[in-house]
């Protein structure tokens, strides 16, 4: 019975694994180059470059500059929206919608990036999603209906629990493992590295997949809503009290007391720096004032926030300031996972543990593949099923790094004044993964993981050189000007097409080696 | 060649397990899940956008515990009846109780 048992959890292991291994693996990679979103934002726009650091002390400062600008471009929008500068983006951001034609849901909504001290829009701003790319790209996925996608990527995620369990019940030495890596073993090195990138972030893998069902639980769970509420504008109006405001009156608003709600806010939030500022129906008389606070590094997704009274600076409600143990679970569980209270060096960790996730999937994928070829007798012909699965392995885990080279060399390349460049950068990225893939099905020996391998070595290591020869700045004013985050990239970039290197040339390597046809001596290749 | 035929059929009764035991696992484990959240959901005494969160962050447990039952259990027959069985319960107590699906 126990013996059943292992070999009926090993074989769903296995199988669950196996059929969503390629979109887990497109999953993993977008969501590990999201925690650096904004990172590759900065990195993506150039005009942000030379923006110092923010000072939160000018916070009120900005705040009034802004409402003076809206006043000015935009005195009978619907809403008015700064997002102020962060730690991770020293840019600007102002947003306002307008007020909605008939028979819209909303209007149309406009945004800029400025220049947060002197309001000034930044020269050559180019057009481009950078981090956001990927940061939609692994829920969302891409040229598909948004709900669709997300269902798809919330089945494979329940799949990806799933492999996990009957991953730690089929392994039944989990510590042994954790120090066990025999390399140059054949398959055996393939399960090693398999088990050391599985278990060695363990609670990370489980955690973010835990956590990635549960921002997408109202949508997968949407039965448990309608237990105790009616409707769903009930909930939402519970959710979120802060999104009700009060009907526009149509009589003018007489004077913005911002200034005593922002002396309010300071006082009662000890001093927290402001994420984002909201102000609805301005210059109307039921016109509110919401601020956000920056939640820094608190573990809550959803910043405190407060509501004022625009005319008289009164305060009307507040949200998420004390929270139940439900919301902090909650909350808790989704800012695990987005990772946005991560200082660098947490960062860091969190973008190692998604990589090494990524390489679970991978090493998982390829040693299925493996273990059928060496089931192969001497003059057998590999079935469609292997074949597939070899090609879609190479496709994807040698297509995607290649795919987001080209990404990036497009944000480099492409002419900014292109119409609809950003659109155009994420098509260099398709393009460029569909050859891949394409070229998989056609060959996906040994030779072709060395040949993606060096096409991948010459893309990265070649990718600091183009910024620098299209972009003032290069890796030595990074460092001299201590501009980390650009310095950050471009050293892993690097880095990047070093490992790659490394693997084209044990591929390269253990070519030489006569294949003999007992199976140890079947050479294998780490990723 | 009797033989033959016998290990036939017994492939295609192994597949078919396995299939069904799929369709099980994946719709009757969804069903499960959202039952048994939508109740907790409905009976925790506390307030009710409380109840709610709980069981949301907690119920996304029952997939997989159901998805692992299904293909450890050993007899197809007991996974067959005890999922029928599990969400009869489910349902009837969810009906009683007011809910609603």
């Amino acid at each position: 019975m126990r013996e059943s048992f292992f070999r009926g959890m090993t074989w769903l292991h296995t199988w669950v694994g196996l059929l969503v291994c390629w979109l887990l693996f497109l999953i993993f990679f977008a969501g590990t180059a999201s925690f650096f979103r904004h990172e590759i934002s900065l990195w993506a726009q150039p005009a942000t470059h030379h923006l110092p650091q923010y000072n939160h002390a000018f916070q009120q400062q900005t705040v009034t500059k802004s409402i003076e600008r809206f006043q000015h471009i935009a005195p009978t929008a619907e809403s008015w929206r700064i997002e102020l500068p962060t730690e991770r983006r020293p840019s600007l951001l102002l947003m306002y919608s307008e007020k909605p034609e008939e028979g819209e849901r909303r209007g149309k909504r406009h945004s800029e990036y400025l220049d947060p001290i002197t309001l000034d829009a930044l020269p050559e701003f180019r057009d481009t999603k950078g981090g956001n790319f990927f940061y939609r790209l692994h829920f969302d996925l891409h040229y598909m209906n948004a709900i669709t996608a997300r269902w798809i990527v919330c089945f494979a995620t329940l799949f990806m629990l799933i492999a996990l369990i009957s991953g730690v019940v089929i392994h039944k030495r989990i510590f042994k493992d954790l120090f066990q890596f025999r390399s140059k073993k054949g398959l055996r090195s393939w399960l090693d590295a398999h088990n050391v990138s599985s278990v060695i972030a363990l609670p990370f893998h489980i955690m973010i997949t835990y956590t990635g069902l549960v921002t997408l639980i109202f949508m997968l769970l949407p039965q448990p809503a309608q237990q105790r509420y009616e409707d769903k504008q009930t909930l939402r109006a519970e959710r979120y009290p802060l999104l009700a405001t009060a009907p526009a009156t149509g009589l003018p608003l007489q004077e913005l007391a911002l200034n005593k709600a922002l002396d309010h806010y300071y006082t009662n939030s000890g001093n927290a720096p402001l994420r984002r500022v909201v102000i609805s129906s301005p210059n109307d008389a039921s016109a509110t004032i919401k601020l956000y606070a920056n939640a820094g590094r608190a573990v809550q997704d959803d910043p405190p926030s407060w509501m004022y009274n625009a005319a008289s600076g009164e305060l009307l409600k507040t949200h998420n300031v004390t929270l139940s143990g439900a919301e902090n679970l909650y909350g808790g569980m989704i800012a695990l996972h987005t990772g946005r209270l991560a200082e660098p060096t947490l960062r860091w960790l969190y973008f190692i543990a998604g990589l090494a996730g990524c390489v679970m999937i991978a090493t998982g994928a390829v040693m299925w593949a493996k273990r059928l070829r060496q089931k192969l007798k001497r003059d057998e012909k590999p079935g469609f099923g292997l074949k597939l699965v070899e090609s879609l392995n190479l496709g994807t885990i040698m297509g995607l790094p290649a795919a987001t080279a080209a990404f990036f060399y497009a944000n480099r390349l492409l002419p900014t004044e292109l119409v609809a460049r950003a659109d155009k950068e994420v098509l260099v990225f398709f393009i460029v993964w569909a050859i891949v893939a394409i070229a998989a099905c056609y060959k996906s020996d040994r030779l072709a993981w060395q040949l993606t391998a060096k096409v991948n070595a010459l893309a990265w290591a070649g990718l600091p050189v183009v910024s620098m020869l299209t972009i003032e700045g290069n890796l030595v004013s990074y460092l001299i000007h201590k501009q980390w985050v650009l310095f950050g990239f471009d050293a892993l970039a690097i880095g990047i097409a070093v490992s790659f290197l490394v693997q084209a040339r044990k591929l390269g390597r253990s070519q030489v080696t006569p294949a003999a046809p007992s199976r140890r001596s079947q050479r294998e290749v780490k990723i | 060649m009797p033989n033959q035929d016998n290990t036939k059929i017994e492939a295609a009764l192994y597949k078919s397990q396995v299939i069904s035991r799929f369709l099980i696992a994946i719709i009757g484990g969804y069903f499960v899940t959202v039952m048994a959240s939508s109740l907790l959901a409905l009976t925790l005494p506390i307030k009710r956008l409380d109840a709610l969160l709980y069981a949301l962050t907690t119920g996304i447990l029952f997939y997989p515990i159901t998805f692992i039952w299904v293909f450890g259990c050993r007899s197809f027959r007991k996974v067959l009846l005890s999922m029928i069985g599990v969400l009869c319960i489910l349902y009837g107590t969810l009906t009683l109780l007011g809910g609603k699906l």
